[in-house]
């Protein structure tokens, strides 16, 4: 599947730095797993850098200041999902030099991976390709369990995205001083950079300066979507198949994205959390496209304000136009697993809302990247036979890639069928008792 | 701006644009050559067939969506291709009004009752054809001649019959409707078929335009190609080994490749996608097991339209397929029935039910299906009877020429009887005399073996002129374009208006056995000037005349004056 690339309209502009909001807003959930937990009180001044919340358990990642300022407000917050959670508002200093405070520092040469694993935690660092969940967690090998590769995935195959790109480009030293940090973390003994064919200038590049001795090698793979699916990635550079239901260390491998693993090469040297990220912007909404370092907790209005949005805006989406989430409210906040801003306008979308029925064409069977037969899914979901997809379909497999959407020319919304069909089988299961 | 509303999709937000009405449209288009070469070769007839066919799908589609109180659907194409497609596959000269009804049940029985577009098992305009074959077998196999020279001034006189009232018959050259199609012989040249120079239904002639629709389809990504393709080798692989095994017996792949309505059927009809399975391996499978019957159903069926059986057993087969042949999802060792390893999940039975409604539909549509048959078949058979009666009669007119009143006399031994009415079984020859009475010739059947199957002929003789007069083909299963030009060739028609038939000084045989010669070489009048390109035809003709007058003529000489007595009585 190759859906148009758009790429080119912000891959050769360098990253650059956004002003800061007069205003942030810190919502305390924006990683995958328990709220963080605010440890500042209203009327407080912060530092950049200086910790706002604390992780709120294992699977839960600590929040930093973004900004040098007050603390406002701590309220509920608006978020993408549409859910209010608790958040903080912090005003900016307006003539504050924003320095970032330093924390303790972590040397990859003697820390011992369960520091490294710490250090990653308390960096706030979680996967910044989207997914956000806390990469310490991830980075856990479970028991019994080895890691061979570690695979780090440059791969970035949404459409108009060009954050990973740049950031290839642009934090090849950040990249390789994090990769020393997660191959003591994982234990794994080689590293392999995967890397879209339609950044060979990336694949170079990193090539190029691979440090002496680190058994690091750059792989090229063919443009395809859904080809950044750590599955999908997993299989195309080391030709293993991650069972059904599984993750990459079945099969001995981590993968970890570039963005995430030039943070962790950037911050653990200095013992600093999270405090921004790089966002490409772009889309035919857009007049001053590029990819910027943008402040966690940044408005997305007064970001498409600086940015100039088209007037006739009609449509906004966090993340690439095929898996992000479409924006029904400027007032929400960047957060850390934004890696695009994504804005149509009206007369840009060429998507027709009739939606004719499933003629058994076959293009979705083509395109499911993991072979199900999304037809069929459908036809069940309409059903509402989901024990069914589950059990006889394998339903569960489904990443969302959205490529069986993408190509349905009956235009049914296969997708969103199995998003809601999949929550509602997990809702069942854990309404069951444990059998 | 930024105080506007804001537009929620869902992910994907952005899609690839071909949508299945363009696909469907795209289909009409890759359609129309197809249906303009049928107009320009069949004429007005074919025009007029096309545009009822459709008219009928669209009218019947948006009648249902409103009465079943739907969005209209017509929008979506899907009926214009039915219509199409059912046109392409009825003769010409077929009555328009067993068109439209074709049409009607095509959308209603075919599309409707499964649910509408997507829904359907069976391919629509199949059904409806399958309809028509089983309630029309007449009119359904009433061939009418391509480039016939007023195609585009004068339609078929079959064409515009009232409903419920049997077709003209001036179409009629297969006598027997029941019979095989024409075209499951062997010798009509490939490049006449390719080119759609063989008279046929009204869009299945031309293959190279089907061919070329077909090419369009693909190369806008509109067409799994491995359907046609792999039923076309199929066929050809099958018969191919056939014909090695035994040329004489079998066809020539060449020849089934292009005859008939199998390239439209494998491009148009096999293609639907709602009828065809969706998994990669799935449509080769379907293509082989609709090529497998295809073949089998023509060679051994005698059924005459294995095509269409062909690809409505792959459509009712296409789920099965697809749920054998399951591709091995990722990161998963199951490959056949995962249901077997889940034994422990609840399965939801929803499916199942649907499954069973939906045999329970299909197996009622079939007894009906099969009741229509039986009840069409006994209800034609007594106008078949005098369809037969009817063209026999107006044939012996023809081989006598000049005569105004007919007796008939029925054989017994040597000597004759008159017979008025129906007798079954008996050797019968009719008696022609003009307005004074005088005998002008007696007609006689004869038949024998022709290239294909038995042929028939009627044959006039005149005792006073000792010749055979005229002639006329009741029944013959020879190769369109070729075998039968023994019907209509003037040069061939021209050797009966006086062949030679004197009989022997003792009367009891004849001078000269009436033989075909090769063409060019007819020295006697009693030689019969072969035909070239029909060679084993013509001379399976001078045999028939050989035998038969050799045996008649001596009899009907002796009752020469019995024939002039029985006109004064
Ligand atoms: S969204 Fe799911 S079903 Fe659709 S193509 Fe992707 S993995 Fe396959
Ligand atoms: S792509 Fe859409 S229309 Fe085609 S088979 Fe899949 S669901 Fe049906």
């Amino acid at each position: 599947m190759h859906p148009p690339e758009h790429k080119s309209e912000t891959n050769g502009l360098p990253i650059r730095q956004f002003p800061f909001a007069p205003v942030i807003i810190m919502p305390m959930v924006q990683h995958l797993g328990a709220p963080s937990q605010i440890i500042v009180r209203e009327g407080q001044e912060v530092v950049r850098g200086q910790l706002l919340a604390k992780a709120g358990g294992y699977v839960s990642v600590p929040q930093h200041a973004p900004v040098s300022g007050t603390v406002r407000k701590i309220a509920n917050v608006p978020t993408i999902s549409g859910k209010m959670v608790q958040g903080i508002y912090i005003e900016t200093f307006p003539f504050s030099g924003q320095e970032v405070m330093e924390g303790k520092p972590i040397d990859h040469e003697t820390a011992t991976r369960e520091e490294i694993l710490q250090g990653i935690q308390d960096a706030g660092i979680v996967g910044l390709g989207g997914a956000a969940f806390p990469t310490h967690v991830k980075l856990k090998i479970p028991e019994g369990k080895h890691c061979d590769t570690l695979i780090i995935n440059g791969i970035e195959c949404e459409p108009y995205l060009t954050t990973d790109h740049r950031v290839m480009l642009e934090q090849a030293d950040d990249i390789f001083t994090g990769i020393r940090y997660l191959l003591k973390a994982t234990g794994a003994k080689r590293v392999i950079i995967g890397i879209e064919a339609n950044k060979q200038d990336a694949a170079d590049y990193l090539s190029a300066r691979i440090p002496k001795d680190e058994p690091v090698t750059v792989q090229v793979v063919p443009v395809k979507y859904p080809q950044g699916a750590e599955k999908m990635l997993v299989t195309a550079l080391l030709g293993r198949e991650v069972p059904s239901g599984g993750l990459p260390i079945e099969v001995n491998a981590v993968v970890v994205n570039v963005a995430t693993t030039a943070e962790i090469g950037r911050l653990l040297p200095h013992g600093r959390g999270i405090q921004e990220r790089v966002i490409t912007i772009t889309g035919p909404g857009v007049k001053k496209k590029g990819n910027y370092l943008i402040p966690i907790g940044t408005p997305l209005r007064y970001v498409l304000e600086q940015v100039g949005a088209d007037e006739n805006v009609s449509e906004v989406y966090m993340g690439g136009p095929m898996m992000g989430v479409a924006v029904s409210n400027l007032d929400i906040s960047i957060t850390k697993g934004t890696s695009g801003i994504v804005v149509f306008t009206e007369n840009a979308i060429t998507r027709p809302e009739k939606v004719y029925p499933c003629i058994k064409c076959g293009a979705c069977v083509d395109a499911c990247p993991i072979s199900l037969n999304p037809s069929k899914l459908g036809i069940l979901a309409k059903f509402e036979a989901y024990d069914e997809m589950a059990a006889n379909y394998n339903l569960m497999d489904c990443f969302e890639c959205g490529s069986c959407s993408y190509v349905c020319p009956s235009h049914i919304p296969l997708v969103q069928y199995f998003r809601l069909s999949k929550s509602i089988i997990k809702k069942r299961n854990a309404a069951k008792p444990a059998a | 701006m930024l105080h506007k509303t804001l537009n929620i999709s869902t992910s994907p937000h952005i899609v690839k644009g071909l949508g299945t009405n363009d696909i469907m449209r795209n289909v009409v288009w890759a359609l129309v050559p197809v249906a303009i070469y049928a107009v320009y070769s069949f004429g007005l007839s074919a025009l007029l067939i096309l545009v009822t066919s459709t008219a009928a799908c669209v009218l019947t589609e948006h009648f249902l969506a409103r009465y079943s109180k739907k969005e209209s659907t017509i929008s979506d194409w899907s009926a214009v291709i039915t219509g199409l497609l059912l046109g392409l596959t009825l003769p010409p000269n077929f009555p328009l009004w067993m068109a439209f009804l074709g049409g009607i049940i095509s959308i209603a029985l075919g599309k409707f009752v499964f649910g509408g577009l997507g829904y359907n098992v069976f391919n629509p305009a199949l059904v409806g054809r399958a309809f028509l074959q089983a309630a029309f077998p007449v009119a359904i196999t009433t061939w009418f001649p391509v480039y016939a020279p007023e195609r585009f001034s004068t339609v078929s006189a079959a064409t515009f019959t009232l409903p419920f009232l049997e077709p003209a018959t001036d179409g009629f050259t297969g006598a027997t409707p029941l019979s095989a199609f024409k075209f499951d012989h062997v010798t009509t040249s490939t490049s006449d078929l390719a080119l759609g120079l063989i008279t046929g239904s009204t869009g299945e002639t031309c293959a190279v335009l089907i061919m070329l629709g077909g090419v369009y389809l693909v190369a806008r990504n509109m067409m799994n190609w491995r359907i046609p393709v792999s039923i076309l080798a199929t066929v050809y692989a099958l018969s191919g080994l056939l014909y090695m095994v035994n040329s004489q017996t079998y066809p020539s792949p060449d020849f089934m490749l292009f005859s008939g309505g199998l390239m439209l059927g494998a491009v148009f009809m096999a293609t639907d996608m709602v009828g065809s399975p969706i998994t990669p391996l799935g449509v080769w499978i379907y293509g082989a097991v609709i090529g497998l019957l295809v073949v089998v159903i023509r060679i051994w069926g005698g059924l005459p339209e294995g095509v269409m059986y062909a690809i409505l057993l792959g459509n009712a087969l296409s789920p099965h397929i697809d749920n054998l042949v399951r591709p091995r999802v990722y990161g998963t060792t199951k490959t056949l029935d995962i249901r077997l390893m889940n034994k422990e999940q609840p399965v939801n039975t929803t499916t199942e039910a649907n499954s069973r409604k939906m045999l329970i539909t299909m197996v009622g549509i079939g007894a009906i299906c099969a009741l229509l048959i039986v009840l069409s078949f006994q209800g034609t058979l007594p106008r078949i009877e005098k369809l037969k009666a009817e063209a026999l009669e107006k044939a012996i007119f023809k081989v006598i020429p000049g005569m105004v009143t007919k007796k008939t006399y029925q054989l017994e031994g040597s000597s004759l009887k008159e017979v008025t009415g129906k007798v079954k079984d008996a050797q019968l020859v009719y008696a022609g005399y003009d307005k004074d009475g005088k005998l002008v010739g007696v007609a006689v059947e004869a038949s024998g073996m022709g290239f294909a199957d038995v042929l028939r002929v009627l044959y006039g003789y005149d005792p006073n002129k000792q010749a055979v007069v005229g002639f006329y083909v009741l029944e013959s299963k020879e190769t369109p374009g070729l075998g039968d030009k023994i019907e209509k060739d003037p040069a061939f028609l021209s050797n009966f208006k006086a062949l030679d038939a004197a009989l022997s000084d003792d009367k009891n045989t004849l001078k000269n056995k009436v033989v075909t010669v090769k063409h060019g070489t007819k020295k006697n009048a009693w030689e019969v000037d072969g035909i070239t390109g029909a060679t084993i035809s013509s001379r399976a003709i001078g045999n028939i005349m050989g035998t038969s007058t050799n045996q008649m003529v001596p009899l009907l000489y002796k009752n020469k004056d019995f024939f002039e007595e029985k006109s004064h009585q």
